[in-house]
């Protein structure tokens, strides 16, 4: 008699603990929880992340996926979660990487972003980019279904705050470092950042001619200066504030290595065929290191 | 014909606002078409006007009624006119008679102030949530839990919303007397609630003009 009750108990402690490693897992591999209500989606490791945020009031969405097989993903991942609405999709940048899935949340999402998106999105819109990846294969094809651009409904000059239910989103615009309109999110109860494209994780950055790093350091100390816990970049695992210091570190080496060398009398060429990084031969993107030259070349010539 | 009606009325509304010593508007409140799916609520007797935006998605209404049966006669003018919900609410001065109406509306509507309004609601003691919840017995249900700023958008500078291809423009207008007081553009129809800094008193130097 004892020993039955002992396996029953056994039995349902078991049950119980596979239970809730189901649910724990229930969402995928691609998912990671960082915070209570708080998931990161992102297939590879160099995809854009897409953020589920549960609150009372409904769901908040940063991003809405890579590419849309992600952003269906998402979507899955949000019935499974609630069976409130998304409300809100913030994005953090206009390129479609970020913005393509919009047309599964919205309508009824609200679309926020900086002022500039809007404009950004229709002036690279490229509908061969959808052909082209349509053709990848059916899964894809099949996911673009119903596809249509849909640019936000709220667009803000600088800063602003959201308040859904129990929590607070502060936006703030980051000039210059990476679209034209990329914007920071920051949930200062839950002390979690979702710090845009101002870094990579071990990867440079895309740097356009309009990008400045003056602009990126003070977006870094911007974003420091909030001492986040967690820190969600725009590609990338998430981490701590190690990301922003370790791209603060590579843009002020970077800086003061092109200086050295400009003041020596190098041509930008010559800076580009000679300067070395061997702090950072494990970082991905080399094809983007000219560029990061030519931006650190503009910063000390300027 | 219409090239000249839209800035006559732009220029009506701001008279309007300007609440003299002497009544201005009407014994009766007014639900007047302004421009293609937007409506102004000329308030009674000095009483403070809304503003109402229908888009295909959602009405956006801005102010929010003198008192409660002003708010309530505001949404029924809505529901005349429209099956829309009133998706958001703006307010351009934070005072009783422009945001007192919200709680008929939020939630689910989502309010969108200026910063330095968001960061007094914030500050609302308990009587004032209580007395926020109770405005309007029918909502109290809805409002049990409710905090006012938890439906709270705010912005510092300027914000743009673009609702069913309608484009709202937000533009915050420093005043020493109401911080956190903004205007609102409708660059599509040229019609512009000027909030306070349309009031006249407060600016001397502004021209009102009411073309024929």
């Amino acid at each position: 008699m004892k020993v039955q009750k002992i396996a029953i108990y056994a039995l349902s402690i078991s049950l119980l603990f596979f239970v809730s490693l189901l649910q724990a897992q229930d969402l995928g591999p691609n998912f990671k929880k960082i915070k209570e209500g708080i998931y990161i989606y992102s297939a590879r490791e160099a995809d854009a992340n897409s953020g589920i945020i549960l609150t009372q009031e409904g769901v908040v969405l940063i991003d809405s996926g890579h590419n849309p097989p992600d952003s269906r993903a998402v979507l899955k991942a949000v019935r499974q979660l609630t069976s409130q609405p998304v409300r809100f999709l913030i994005n953090t940048e206009p390129h479609s990487d970020h913005t393509t899935g919009h047309f599964l949340f919205s309508p009824p999402a609200i679309i926020i972003a900086h002022e500039g998106a809007t404009d950004s999105m229709k002036k690279a819109y490229n509908p061969e980019r959808s052909q082209k990846l349509m053709a990848e294969s059916p899964e894809m094809r099949a996911a673009f279904e119903g596809y249509r651009m849909i640019t936000p409904h709220i667009e803000y000059r600088q800063k602003m705050t959201l308040n859904v239910g129990e929590r607070t989103f502060e936006l703030f615009y980051l000039k210059n470092v990476h679209s034209e309109a990329d914007t920071a999110i920051w949930l200062p109860k839950e002390r979690v950042l979702f710090s845009a494209a101002v870094a990579g994780v071990k990867r440079f950055s895309n740097l356009r001619p309009f990008t400045t790093i003056p602009d990126t350091f003070n977006s870094l100390k911007m974003l420091k200066g909030l001492n986040p816990e967690i820190v969600v970049p725009g590609h990338g695992a998430p981490s701590t504030i190690k990301i922003l210091d370790d791209m603060e570190r590579y843009y002020g080496l970077l800086v003061e290595r092109v200086g050295e060398m400009v003041r020596q009398g190098k041509s930008l060429e010559q800076i580009k065929k000679e300067l070395r990084m061997p702090e950072h031969e494990d970082w991905e993107g080399k094809d983007r290191f000219p560029n990061n030259i030519e931006a650190a070349y503009r910063a000390v010539t300027k | 014909m219409k090239k000249f009606f839209f800035p006559a009325m732009m220029s009506a509304f701001l008279l309007l606002f300007s609440n003299y010593a002497q009544a201005i508007t009407p014994e009766k409140p007014e639900f007047r078409k302004l421009a293609d799916d937007i409506y102004a609520y000329i308030g009674k007797v000095n009483d403070a006007n809304a503003l109402v935006v229908v888009t295909s998605q959602g009405v956006v209404v801005i102010d929010t009624g003198n008192n409660q049966p002003e708010t309530r006669n505001i949404l029924k003018n809505i529901q005349a006119v429209t099956k829309q919900p009133v998706r958001f609410v703006i307010i351009t001065q934070n005072h009783g008679d422009h945001i007192g109406g919200t709680p008929l509306f939020s939630p689910p509507a989502t309010v969108i102030v200026h910063d330095r309004v968001a960061k007094d609601w914030k500050s609302w003691k308990p009587h004032l949530i209580k007395a926020w919840r109770k405005r309007f017995p029918e909502r109290m249900e809805a409002l049990k839990d409710f905090h006012p700023i938890d439906a709270v958008v705010s912005f510092s500078d300027r914000m743009t919303l673009n609702l069913g291809g309608k484009v709202i423009e937000l533009i915050y207008v420093d005043d020493t007397y109401n911080p956190g007081d903004i205007a609102v553009w409708l660059p599509q129809s040229g019609v512009m609630h000027g909030g306070f800094a349309g009031y006249k008193e407060r600016n001397e130097t502004l021209e009102i003009k009411v073309e024929p």
